[in-house]
């Protein structure tokens, strides 16, 4: 692994460079203010490693870690960019904090940090904070109880959802508390220097407290800074290496020490709550403990002693250790304030060190009791993963392009729904997905998990099959409609076809959320009946676009011409459902028995204009070029679909898209409701509500119980992503996951499948939906409404209990 | 989804013992391995300086950006992911078969 490091292509990185470039410029100024200058600027990188914390850059002179600007308080108090190098008369550690922005970001002015030179610089601004900083001092030891009574309460606090407030309360308190003490250290400082030092600290300290003040939910998270529930590993808790960083505060760093810890696979129930206990104990432990500045935290205890007081009974009360003594605890914590940290060059790579190309991490087979694998299963399992590594030793080889298309591959691989999986498989199987290049290239997983499967890859599935069937090779021609149908087919039609195939079924009416849909096929000749009687029962399995597909005129249709007249009746139709006999008042969910009025959707034929045609006429009357304009346009549209899930596509939003495309503008030649058929097929709806887009934030509390609650389901652990995934689709309506049969076994949606169905099952509540008024319960509003209830009726899923 | 589909799958792939989840969920991971293999592949032979952008492109998503790229980057790019395919079926068959004596 070190020797992977040094490779030049490893660290020879636009960052790494300008790291260089800042660390030479910070030394050379501080030659020139040294009076014994020494030759110690660095000419050029020898190695660099990146660490979870930020990059440590290896000259030919000396080492430098450059950590990120994730400090848990907004720098408490070292500049971004000061650098504090390390000597023997100060034996603090040399850090650079930078931001962690992209260098092009990291070169914009902070507006915090310019606000706050300012103030600092600005001698009427000093004069007018004389007022501000003798109130503060004055309150240095109330703030002091505050704090310490802040920390007893979150201690002692068991409900997840007070212990949010609770956090928030801490901080608060911590941050006041930070800005009083500057303020007496203001107040008592022995000559101008130690003056002028704590007033600057006062400034920032200040500032840090008015912008938590302000708004404690976006300071937390920008600082990564909020409460986090707590992860419990089986191994032995490590003490992770404390890494001192020269500032005045005890800032209690939580992050770092939560992340590190994972969940437990397989031990006792019981074994795990006191693991989780002592662990929860340590962890509390260390945040206090972690001092960050010893030099000024000296000073500070030296001054203050209720300072000191509140840090020993802070670990005392938080610690209730079983066999530790007041000595001891007070020793250890004396021992942290007066250890000086040493530099460690990093010779060695630390744990905490990971190389900057690593491949993503496989997900484990679940070994859990709640998963047993069959023997058989793990064989297959087995040769897929082996067959995977083979290809991904290679993608070590090739370097990061590799990670970077594996990762998109992957991560949208797994949304992908299980129609697509097998069809792309089938193509393989049957000889080579040849017309589905960029779909297997890279492009097909992306693709696939955001219209449901329906496009090119499938076409290329189908075609890679028509072929073979053509030759007369595999099993098939019994089923020659269903493949004929496929190929060149549009993207309406194959959504169709997908769904008439059993992925999506019509609805039943008193059909369990989530249940499977029935695996029927679609009879031809009973669709076919559809051509001339009058009234139209509807089949398990149908759908419109099937039953129209098949009336006289349009049947004999094809391709482009097909799908225009198809998509321009299922639009008229749209427009009052129920009086084609839809009952569900929806075109793409009939309902078994309804009855389909033929008759009146023969008459749309003969009533409904098409740019002053009939449909029929006016699709027989697309000009070659209109054809090929319909199929580029539709890819486009789809195109922005696929990037736009949760937009709504409108005829002058669907004109826009085409315009920008360069495509002229309404090319489609569909009316508006058939464009509408683009936003309702398999794409993800958008969140609609009462008509309108809306976006709802989950409270945070809600969403820490949300986390607790998937970690019971799945033993103990959520998917890699979880949280960024499900932040993203809470305002999905509710409903389309609950219906949504067909997701494979490991995605994240799967998850929120399951999580949703319990939901449900325990608290007796469906999403509500009112299609008249087009208002869906989204994710969000539904688990709001629903959790008090399921956290009431079943004690096991309450966190707080567990 | 199509029954015949599915059935065909799973009978070249040897799936039948499997439960219908099982089988799903096999599947779903050799079609994911299939994937990174083809891309993988065209990493491969691809130039050095192109890969970069060939990994952006696929990132973007645009299918027809990317097939655009790999016609223009890569001479008969389909009899590529056919062989790769077919190679890399007969891979895990002889995987599975290993593992299974």
């Amino acid at each position: 692994m070190g020797n992977e490091k040094n490779k030049t292509s490893d660290w020879v990185t636009p960052e790494n460079k300008r790291l260089l470039e800042k660390l030479r410029e910070e030394l050379t100024e501080k030659q020139k203010l040294s009076k014994t200058p020494e030759n110690k600027i660095p000419e050029k990188i020898v190695s660099a490693h990146a660490y979870d914390g930020g990059t440590v850059i290896h000259t030919e002179k000396d080492s430098r870690k450059f950590k990120y600007g994730e400090e848990p308080i907004k720098p408490p108090l070292v500049l971004k960019g000061e650098l504090v190098k390390k000597s023997e008369e100060e034996k603090s550690h040399a850090t650079i904090l930078l931001e962690n922005k992209s260098t092009e970001e990291s070169t914009k002015p902070d507006q915090t940090e310019k606000l706050i030179e300012r103030l600092i610089d600005d001698t009427t601004g000093k004069t007018k904070y004389e007022e501000i900083i003798k109130n503060a001092a004055k309150q240095f030891e109330e703030s002091a109880s505050e704090k310490k009574e802040a920390f007893d309460e979150l201690l002692n606090e068991k409900k997840p959802i007070s212990k949010i407030t609770l956090w928030h309360k801490k901080n608060f308190s911590i941050l006041k508390h930070q800005k009083n003490t500057f303020a007496k250290l203001y107040m008592e400082a022995i000559d101008e220097d130690e003056k002028e030092k704590a007033f600057e600290n006062f400034v920032k300290a200040k500032k840090y407290f008015d912008e938590y003040e302000e708004d404690k939910d976006k300071y937390e998270k920008e600082h990564n800074w909020g409460y986090k529930p707590k992860e419990i590993k089986t191994e032995e808790p490590k003490t992770k290496e404390t890494q001192i960083q020269p500032t005045n505060f005890t800032a209690p760093v939580v992050k770092e020490i939560e992340t590190e810890i994972e969940m437990p696979t397989q031990t006792h129930p019981e074994e795990d709550k006191v693991k989780v206990e002592e662990i929860e104990k340590v962890k509390e432990i260390e945040i206090l403990e972690k001092p960050k500045d010893v030099i000024d935290k000296d000073k500070y205890i030296k001054k203050f002693d209720v300072g000191k007081e509140d840090e020993v009974k802070e670990i005392e009360i938080l610690e209730k250790p079983k066999d530790v003594t007041e000595d001891d605890i007070k020793a250890k914590t004396r021992k942290k304030y007066i250890e000086i940290p040493q530099e460690e060059k990093p010779k060695v790579l630390p744990d905490e060190y990971e190389p900057e190309f690593s491949l993503p991490k496989i997900k484990e087979d679940k070994e859990d009791p709640f998963f047993e694998i069959s023997p058989r299963k793990k064989i297959m399992f087995e040769a897929a993963k082996k067959l995977l590594e083979n290809s991904r030793e290679k993608a070590k080889q090739l370097g990061s392009s590799a990670l970077k298309i594996i990762e998109s591959i992957g991560n949208n691989w797994n949304k992908a729904d299980k129609s697509y999986k097998y069809a792309l498989v089938a193509a393989a199987l049957a000889g080579g997905a040849a017309g589905g290049v960029a779909a297997l290239a890279g492009a097909s997983a992306l693709l696939a998990s955001r219209v449901g499967g329906s496009t090119a890859i499938f076409v290329a599935a189908a075609s890679a099959l028509e072929r073979s069937r053509q030759k007369k090779e595999v099993w098939w021609n019994q089923h020659p409609k269903y493949y004929g149908a496929a190929i060149g087919a549009a993207v309406f039609l194959i959504s169709d076809y997908l769904s008439s195939s059993g992925t999506e079924s019509v609805s039943g009416g008193a059909e369990a959320p989530g249940a499977s849909a029935p695996q029927t096929e679609i009879k031809p000749e009973t669709i076919s009946s559809a051509a001339s009687v009058s009234e139209y029962i509807v089949h398990e399995g149908d759908r419109l676009w099937n039953i129209v597909g098949e009336i006289d005129g349009v049947s004999e249709l094809s391709g482009a011409q097909k799908e225009n007249a198809i998509a321009n009746i299922v639009g008229a139709i749209r427009e009052n459902p129920s009086l084609y006999g839809i009952s569900s008042g929806n075109v793409d969910q009939l309902t078994l028995g309804d009855n389909i009025d033929m008759e009146k959707i023969r008459g749309i034929l003969e009533t409904k204009q098409i740019s002053g045609e009939g449909i029929i006429e006016h699709a027989k009357n697309l000009t070659s070029e209109q054809i090929e304009n319909i199929d580029v346009s539709r890819e486009e549209l789809i195109d922005y679909k696929i990037h736009h899930p949760y937009e709504t596509i409108t005829t002058e939003k669907a004109d826009h898209i085409l315009k920008e495309a360069g495509l002229g503008g309404g090319t489609i030649d569909l009316d508006d409701s058939a464009i509408n058929n683009l936003n309702e097929s398999n794409l993800n709806k958008p969140p609609v509500y009462g008509g309108e887009e809306v976006s709802v934030e989950l409270p945070r509390e809600i969403k820490d119980i949300v986390l607790e609650q998937m970690k019971t389901l799945y033993g103990g652990s959520v998917p890699f992503g979880w949280e960024k995934f499900f932040n993203e689709n809470i305002n999905i309506p509710a409903e389309d996951i609950l219906d949504n049969t067909y997701l494979d076994n490991d995605s994240k949606e799967e998850y929120l499948q399951k999580y949703l169905n319990q939901l449900n099952q325990i608290s007796g509540k469906s999403p509500i939906e009112d299609i008249n008024i087009g208002k869906h319960e989204t994710i969000g509003e539904y688990i709001s409404r629903v959790l008090p209830d399921v956290l009431e009726k079943n004690p096991d899923w309450n966190p707080e209990i567990k | 989804m199509n029954d015949d589909i599915r059935a065909f799958v799973v009978r070249e792939l040897g799936l039948e013992t499997l439960s219908k989840e099982e089988q799903d969920e096999a599947v779903s991971k050799i079609g994911r391995v299939l994937s990174e293999k083809v891309a993988i592949v065209f990493l491969e032979k691809l130039p050095e300086e192109k890969r970069e952008t060939y990994a952006r492109v696929v990132e973007g998503g645009n299918q027809k950006e990317i097939a655009d790229f790999l016609k223009n980057n890569i001479p008969d790019s389909e009899n590529v992911i056919k062989e790769t395919l077919q190679k890399s079926i007969e891979e895990f068959k002889d995987i599975r078969d290993k593992l299974k004596t």
